[in-house]
């Protein structure tokens, strides 16, 4: 079964169109989101598979299945990471 | 606006020199909007900025216990002195494990504090969003701003206003307990904190014979000493007021009036825009270097998205709005750029 990822509803987080600046108060840390994380953060609202996540994203963004694959898997890395998703 | 707006009414006979000076508005840090709850995930959201415990000195404990409105604010004030924790005759003080509790909390180097840190700290006289004692505040409550309009010029002004405030509580506090002949050997005439008095300890726990010593012949009359000094403020004269204040009254006002007039000449403008010449150099520490001819102002690079917003159309108030949904104060940044002339008034 695919992972699926969904976003750390704990966080706040500041809309500036095209960024996203997101606080997690128990880290004490701010993290800025570009404008693709910050679609891939948005999305995240709801529990989605990278799939699900590639093919919404592909609707939206002009570039090939595999770039988006690519840079989806790095953004969720990224994000992971920084624990802004789980 | 005038200051008469801010100062509580208990003090209107008193400072007629200040009711009528002008201030800015402090539109970022709106109180019935609170700045610090833009976000619904915000610690803030149960407390807004009142996580802390209000030092009130026995006049104004006084005058809200006469009031038949303030029915929190006077059950709040009753379970205090019956606990006797941080109740002296000057007036009700954190006890001393709110204060150590506090003092760890301050140590901390972020803007905010977690949900739970913020609950442990909340005002006593907090009830569900307003303030239950709000006609008889004490200094830091007339003055506190999360951000001042002014920047660091509004937070001058500020802090010598509740300096003046504070001064002014201690004195009269002193001056209603000499007036009740309290033994003048034994009269605090310093500054009062929790660590001044040792009748209670770090669990709270009250040593009775040290508290009745305190008290002298008002223990177990605490609420009427609170009353009676209040009576005694309330039938003070302007004059006899100045003349308890002595010299520092002059000094005090002379330093208020000089910073009302920076504060209003230094008033954040109502739409900012970012300096076109303004060049940044992301450093690899996080921090963004912003040059302007030879001008550097280093900044977190956090702060760069807000900064991108003083665009000259989008208003002061609501970028610095934006930036509290994640807690972050722009005053520091702001107040350099300004400096630096990187961020101007849009004309």
């Amino acid at each position: 079964m695919a992972n699926k990822y969904k976003r750390n509803l704990d966080l706040i987080a500041a809309d500036l169109d095209d960024d996203l600046v997101v606080l997690d108060v128990e880290q004490g840390k701010y993290f800025s989101l570009n404008p693709i994380s910050k679609r891939i953060w948005e999305i995240l609202e709801e529990e989605k598979s990278k799939d699900e996540l590639v093919t919404i994203l592909l609707d939206e963004y002009d570039v090939s299945s595999e770039e988006c694959n690519r840079d989806v898997e790095i953004h969720l890395k990224e994000l992971k990471k920084m624990k802004l998703i789980h | 606006m005038l200051l008469k707006e801010k100062i509580p009414t208990i003090y209107h006979t008193f400072l007629t020199d200040f009711l009528d000076l002008e201030i800015p508005n402090e539109d970022i840090a709106t109180c019935s909007s609170c700045t610090l709850c833009k976000s619904d995930k915000s610690p803030y959201l149960d407390i807004k900025c009142c996580n802390y415990f209000p030092q009130m000195p026995n006049f104004l404990l006084g005058g809200i216990l006469k009031e038949n409105e303030f029915e929190f604010g006077k059950k709040q004030i009753k379970s205090i002195i019956k606990s006797k924790v941080g109740t002296t005759p000057y007036g009700i003080l954190p006890g001393k494990k709110f204060t150590l509790r506090q003092n760890e909390v301050l140590k901390k180097k972020e803007l905010f504090n977690t949900k739970q840190e913020n609950a442990d700290q909340k005002c006593p006289y907090y009830d569900h969003g307003r303030c239950s004692v709000w006609k008889y505040r004490e200094s830091l409550c007339v003055t506190f701003y999360c951000s001042s309009i002014g920047g660091k010029n509004g937070d001058d002004f500020w802090a010598k206003l509740n300096g003046f405030l504070k001064l002014v509580e201690q004195k009269l506090s002193q001056y209603a307990l000499l007036k009740l002949n309290w033994d003048s050997t034994l009269l605090e005439v310093k500054e009062l904190k929790t660590e001044s008095f040792d009748f209670e300890n770090l669990q709270s726990k009250v040593n009775k014979e040290k508290f009745n010593n305190l008290w002298q012949d008002w223990a177990g009359k605490e609420e009427e000493l609170y009353l009676k000094s209040y009576s005694l403020i309330q039938e003070l004269s302007r004059e006899e007021f100045i003349s308890i204040m002595g010299l520092d009254y002059e000094i005090y006002k002379l330093a208020i009036f000089k910073l009302a007039e920076t504060f209003n000449a230094n008033r954040y403008p109502e739409f900012l825009r970012l300096n076109p010449k303004v060049i940044f150099e992301p450093q690899n520490n996080g921090k963004l270097k912003l040059r302007v001819d030879e001008q550097i102002v280093t900044i977190d690079l956090v702060f760069l998205p807000f900064i991108k917003k003083f665009n000259g159309t989008n208003n002061t108030v609501h970028v610095f709005h934006l930036a509290f949904k994640v807690l972050l104060s722009l005053n520091p940044v702001v107040d350099k750029l300004v400096k630096a002339k990187m961020l101007e008034k849009q004309l």
